[in-house]
């Protein structure tokens, strides 16, 4: 499940970057080169996993604030969503 | 002028040389980052983009003027409201500081403020799998709410500005917040419009002893293009902006353009240098015909 929580972030992120899925590794910063999303699209990048968070566990949530900080990274979120989840 | 320039380059340059370092620099980025606050050159309601805070030198093409211009600007904490919606809510906290000693707008203001940002959809996304959660528009729009209070130390006045702008943004090729990539897949290019009003009051903006109150509407257009990857980035930012039923001595119609080129050595993107070419009527330069050019040195968190 891990696995599965870790592949599908980096699709989320890799769609809204405009991204190739192999190019997203797991040190990337989200704010800076290569994904570059800035703040609004990381507002919504929040909601959307915001969405699949509570496909999986409802109570829980993703907030915009966390994915906005300077040095969240694409690893940091995927630990996230599954520290969230749960597992 | 050369002086000036040779200056701001050194520090730019001396600086980055001491960013792997654990330097001074490096110490604050991180204790301000670990805060959570941001640094640009405003958070006018345009603060997304990608303007670092600058001390630049300026030459005004309509005058004999050189000048020192400082923009700087703190994001403070954020509160997040709508926490399990379909939405996005931010209120957060802005302190702001513009000093310039051109003489023909000699400037020295603090600036406090509320602003806010409300994404009211989810956003759809292409390239994901059919079992994922993909709700949402196509393009959705995001709005902006920004006040400022200013305290205008020059004439001792208290000045307001309120704004509120759309903005839209969109997963799907070429629509506005798009990021253009190239075959290697590093981001090139990206672009927002905006629709906004704003309403000013500012005493002795063009006479002494008398108030300009007046609201507005605008259209504007931003582009950020790199045309090195991480190291050269061209930012162009079109307002065209018009006075609603114009009782001020200012102009009816109000367009300014401003061109800037900003080069990051080192592969890092807080600090750089750059040079900004701006010209029109200029909402920070009492709303009056502007043409300067700008060679800036600038920080961004």
């Amino acid at each position: 499940m891990k696995e599965t929580i870790k592949t599908n972030v980096k699709a989320y992120i890799a769609s809204f970057a405009n991204m190739q899925r192999e190019n997203v590794m797991d040190d990337q910063i989200l704010k800076n080169h290569p994904i570059k999303l800035d703040d609004t699209k990381l507002g919504f990048l929040a909601i959307a996993l915001r969405a699949y968070l509570k496909s999986i566990k409802p109570d829980e949530t993703v907030l915009a604030t966390e994915l906005r900080k300077k040095d969240f990274d694409v690893k940091k979120t995927y630990e996230l969503l599954i520290k969230k989840a749960g597992l | 002028m050369k002086n000036a320039i040779i200056l701001i380059i050194v520090i730019a340059f001396s600086s980055v040389k001491t960013y792997g370092q654990d330097s001074t620099f490096i110490k604050l980025n991180k204790w301000l980052t670990d805060k959570n606050f941001a640094i640009r050159q405003t958070f006018d309601g345009s603060k997304n983009e990608n303007k670092p805070a600058s001390l630049s030198y300026q030459e005004n093409h309509k005058s004999d003027n050189d000048f020192l211009n400082v923009d700087l600007a703190i994001k403070l904490s954020e509160l997040e409201l709508l926490k399990n919606k379909r939405s996005v809510l931010i209120f957060y906290p802005k302190v702001e500081w513009h000093k310039s000693n051109d003489s023909t707008d000699i400037k020295n203001k603090l600036d406090g403020g509320i602003n806010f940002e409300y994404i009211p959809f989810g956003l759809k996304s292409p390239n994901l799998s059919s079992d994922l959660p993909n709700k949402g528009l196509i393009i959705s729009p995001w709005f902006q709410g920004t006040s400022s209070f200013k305290r205008n130390f020059i004439g001792g006045v208290y000045e307001t500005k309120l704004t509120f702008q759309l903005s839209l943004v969109s997963n799907y090729k070429f629509l506005p917040g798009y990021s253009f990539r190239d075959g290697n897949d590093n981001f090139r290019a990206r672009y927002y419009p905006y629709f906004g009003v704003e309403y000013n009051h500012l005493p002795d903006l063009i006479t002494k002893e008398v108030t300009e109150e007046f609201s507005t509407y605008f259209v504007r257009l931003f582009a950020e293009i790199w045309i090195i990857p991480q190291t050269l980035q061209l930012n162009i930012d079109g307002t065209y902006r018009e006075i609603v039923n114009n009782e001020t001595s200012l102009r009816k119609s109000l367009p300014i353009l401003a061109s800037s080129i900003y080069l990051y050595p080192g592969k890092q993107e807080s600090l750089g240098i750059g040079f900004e070419y701006k010209h029109g009527y200029d909402n920070n330069s009492k709303f009056q015909l502007v043409q300067i050019s700008s060679l800036k040195l600038a920080w961004k968190i």
